[in-house]
């Protein structure tokens, strides 16, 4: 809004690393052809299992690839899925939270019993489930996760209409003449833009990391593409001969998981309170 | 005499509460029930009444903001529940309303400008007219122009009001109702605000529903006073008429119970119901303010009074009307 | 000795992160006993924060930075923790605007209103009498049904009453009210004034009565102190301030308060606002509103002089 919303934000600790950490996934990803030393997919068999060292900063793997390039490579799918996930289960649960929330009766009761459904699946177990159907890929993984996660924004979103709904300025607008469609489009979804920036920090991380654990078990993205969780895989059984294989993409995972969750802890202590009911 | 721009024709407003699984009883909280009277042209009519009265339900049903059995409401002749196209969005734009709590009657993420913008652009206004109306009606009720650019978190009580007040008169409207608007506001906020009602109401030619449960205000403000119990309209007459000479036994009640400003007002003789505001559930067949009445008789409950005339206008809804001497219950 | 409330010079501050709030600045004013003292403003002129005071239950960035408060002999502001929490509720007790915030949801009232009897070590039998007889005096039909209702049950008229049942059950010397009937309607509050207006002949107990509704001032006070922007304007009884006010302020209020119709004539405006009270302004601070305002206002802060028999106002038009 002004200089002195920003400098309060700037304050915030947790805001200000987290967008740092953030701000240092999206360079590395964006530039990864200039930070990475080695195209991700070379393979060196003479310098396979080769420690950190000055020409391989995190070591190679059993292929001789060098793990930092891989790692930096890894960050575009870190963020593509991240991103892709999360607008999915927005679009899908917000409109379904929005639409719940200020029906009622019917529709609500519809739209809880869907999401009641998906929501009390585990989401491991469930992902599992849709990624065997349709085949390991990691397209496949970004549909399973937004899948099984879209239920929360659906459930904050219309509890927030509902109460939303029963405010006088949404009466104002009835009696101004204003249609539903845009009571809910113009009136209601503003005021949500709070609740869905807290969710958005909750399931970044949480995609990132849902990734992660499919990839590890190979039903992500597939080989040669550099995802984390692969990697990670990749070095389980060779963890006392080159422990930096699995170790590296672990460390980078608690990097970005811990960098989004305190982003979002930073814009949660932000966000205006005059601007919530 | 000016025409009825609003007409209450036998309004009822039932909402029914279903209980238990097995005999599913309905039982209904008659939050309106059977009320008639007209607001006239240009007139201030003022509607009091105590929690459960049903004031708000039949604002809220004046302006289709519930649904309504046919010819309940009409207005500008027209039945309200049956208009669609062109007529409704003529009675839209002709209504409005100002409400209790300023803060949560404007949309907290949108500046005063573009508030105030919208509700041009739902009816269609040429952009290029947009900022001088806004600007207009800005000045028309006391507030600076820069305050278009704040939001409604930056201003105070008073301030929201009057934006909310700039709201509801920016498409020219005929009626506005006003529930509460300045009981959450500070006294001398409350003088602007209500001196402002009625400046506007001179200068744009505007009709009034004017609720308030404060009785020096809505005699300050109204032409003629509508008083409500349990969703039943009790008395209805002239301002003056019915603050110095309330007949039926509720109004006098709230009349001697309305705190006054005067050096005896802890001494004076007060007639007083005895009980609590009765509940919305249960409401007696007959008259609603039978149960707590002194003067209550078989005939009360049992049978709803009929409208006597006591004076040019007034009229009081009780079956011992001019029989009843307070006298004899004022302590 | 007359006086059970005796308040000099406090001044009391909130530390926030836009700066200090000077909320109440070297306020004076006693109660006496079997009186009620109305504390009357608009929002924000401090008059809550004074009964918060009294208690010594600011916020955690409320400071009483000067003045002293001195209750039955005792100065309040020198009490130990333990001669507080023995002091609140026994001889000071304090009633707010919701009951139901103020009632344990999950006990029945009598319960709750014997709670505190039962610290005096009397019988559950005795304490039962004795709320059976609060509930009588304070006009609770059907008092024996009453006692086990729980107060989600009880309409608001009614949890008022018991907990005025509650504060007054340890007799106490002075019972805050923070504006016990605005969420009441006309006729409930009609009811509980009436219970409080006794309270001073019936039970002994004075009054501090804080509102913003002059209707209210009127129904009960027997002495009335104006407030402005932290600052005791004037004092007096009913009919110094209604009909011979002193204060500009006052004055304008009067004129303010719906007591006529439209065709009497209109209710006058106070044009501006409140001053920001983290930078009040220097002297008066209701100066930059009053219509009378020379230009010692703006320069010297004016204190409370007395000008008739208890009749007290701070302003500088009155020495002129």
């Amino acid at each position: 809004m002004n200089n002195k919303k920003i400098k309060k934000l700037i304050k915030n600790k947790n805001f200000l690393y987290g967008l740092i950490i953030s701000l240092t996934v999206i360079i590395c990803a964006i530039f990864a052809d200039y930070i990475a030393l080695h195209p991700y997919d070379k393979i060196n068999i003479l310098d396979k299992l080769q420690p950190p060292s000055s020409d391989y900063y995190f070591g190679t793997d059993i292929y001789g690839r060098c793990i930092f390039s891989r790692i930096i490579y890894g960050t575009r799918i870190v963020l593509k899925v991240g991103f892709i996930v999360t607008v999915i289960q927005l679009i899908i649960g917000v409109t379904l939270g929005l639409l719940a929330g200020y029906y009622g009766r019917k529709v609500s009761k519809f739209i809880s019993f869907i999401t009641d459904i998906t929501w009390s699946m585990p989401a491991i177990v469930m992902s599992l489930a849709i990624v065997t159907i349709l085949g390991p890929s990691l397209t496949n993984v970004v549909i399973a996760i937004a899948f099984v996660g879209w239920a929360q924004y659906t459930k904050i979103i219309s509890a927030k209409t509902k109460t939303l709904k029963n405010l006088p300025f949404i009466d104002a607008a009835r009696v101004l003449g204003e249609s539903d469609f845009n009571i809910i489009t113009k009136y209601i979804l503003p005021n949500t833009v709070n609740q869905i920036i807290i969710l958005v920090t909750l399931t970044l991380p949480r995609a990132v990391l849902s990734t992660s654990a499919l990839g590890f078990l190979g039903l992500g993205a597939q080989p040669p593409a550099p995802d984390w969780g692969v990697i990670l895989s990749q070095g389980v059984n060779l963890i006392e001969i080159a422990p930096w294989i699995s170790i590296t993409p672990g460390l980078s995972l608690l990097y970005v998981v811990l960098g989004y969750n305190i982003l979002g802890e930073g814009l949660k202590e932000m966000l205006d309170p005059k601007f919530d009911y | 005499m000016q025409r009825n721009l609003v007409e209450l024709r036998n309004l009822k407003k039932y909402f029914s509460i279903k209980k238990g699984i097995i005999n599913k009883s309905v039982k209904y909280i008659k939050a309106v029930d059977d009320v008639s009277f007209n607001i006239r042209e240009k007139e201030t009519v003022g509607l009091v009444g105590e929690s459960g009265s049903g004031k708000s339900t039949l604002a809220r049903a004046i302006l289709k903001l519930s649904d309504i059995k046919s010819d309940s409401i009409l207005f500008d002749g027209k039945d309200i529940s049956t208009l669609t196209g062109n007529d409704l969005k003529n009675f839209k734009k002709n209504t409005n309303m100002v409400f209790q709590d300023p803060a949560s009657s404007l949309n907290p993420r949108k500046t005063i400008r573009q508030i105030l913008r919208r509700s041009l652009e739902v009816y269609k206004y040429p952009k290029n007219t947009m900022n001088k109306l806004i600007d207009e009606i800005l000045l028309k009720v006391d507030l600076g122009l820069d305050f278009g650019d704040r939001y409604p978190g930056q201003l105070s009580g008073g301030q929201q009001q009057r934006v909310a007040i700039a709201r509801s008169i920016i498409l020219k409207p005929k009626f506005i109702i006003l529930d509460e608007p300045t009981s959450a506001l500070d006294i001398s906020v409350q003088a602007q605000i209500l001196n402002l009602l009625l400046d506007l109401q001179e200068q744009e030619g505007l009709t009034y529903l004017f609720i308030t449960h404060d009785l020096n205000i809505v005699r300050y403000i109204s032409d003629r006073i509508g008083v409500m119990y349990l969703g039943g309209l009790m008395e209805i007459g002239p301002a003056e008429d019915i603050y110095h000479n309330p007949r039926h036994p509720y109004t006098r009640a709230l009349m001697d119970s309305s705190p006054i400003i005067s050096l005896d007002s802890k001494t004076r003789k007060r007639f007083e119901l005895g009980g609590e505001i009765g509940s919305m559930i249960n409401t007696p067949k007959g008259c609603k303010l039978s149960r707590r009445c002194p003067f209550a008789e078989e005939i009360c409950t049992n049978k709803i009074p009929k409208m006597t005339e006591i004076s040019k206008e007034h009229y009081v809804f009780c079956h011992f009307v001019n029989e009843i001497d307070f006298d004899l219950y004022t302590d | 000795m007359n006086t059970i409330l005796d308040v000099k010079k406090l001044t009391i501050d909130f530390k926030t992160e836009n700066g200090t709030v000077k909320a109440v600045e070297n306020i004076n004013f006693n109660i006496k006993k079997k009186e009620i003292f109305a504390l009357v403003g608009e929002s924000g002129c401090g008059k809550s924060t004074i009964a918060f005071s009294l208690m010594r239950l600011l916020a955690k960035n409320g400071m009483i930075t000067d003045g002293s408060i001195n209750f039955n002999g005792k100065d309040v502001l020198k009490m130990s923790k333990q001669e507080m929490f023995a002091f609140r509720g026994t001889e000071i007790g304090m009633i707010f605007q919701n009951p139901l915030d103020s009632l344990n949801p999950v006990m029945s009232v009598g319960n709750q209103v014997s709670e505190s009897l039962l610290l005096d070590n009397i019988s559950k039998e005795k304490a039962w009498e004795e709320v059976i007889k609060i509930f009588e005096d304070v006009k609770i039909s059907d008092p024996k049904e009453r006692f086990e209702s729980y107060p989600f049950e009880l309409s608001g008229g009614m949890r008022q009453r018991v907990m005025i049942s509650m504060m007054i059950s340890r007799k106490p010397l002075l019972l805050i009210a923070d504006e016990p009937t605005t969420a009441l309607d006309v006729t409930i509050q009609a009811q509980i004034l009436k219970v409080i207006r006794r309270l001073k002949d019936d039970f002994n107990t004075s009054v501090l009565l804080i509102t913003h509704d002059f209707g209210v001032v009127a129904e009960t006070a027997d002495r009335v102190g104006v407030m402005y922007a932290g600052n005791l304007v004037e004092m007096g009884n009913l009919s110094d301030i209604f009909k011979k006010s002193l204060h500009p302020y006052t004055k304008l209020l009067m004129k303010a308060l719906p007591t006529i119709s439209k065709k009497e004539g209109r209710l006058v405006n106070i044009p501006g606002m409140v001053p920001n009270l983290i930078n009040p302004p220097s002297g008066c601070r209701f100066a930059n509103r009053c219509p009378s305002a020379i230009d010692i206002c703006t320069k010297v802060s004016p204190t409370l002089k007395e000008y008739s028999d208890e009749h007290y106002c701070a302003c500088h038009l009155l020495e002129v």
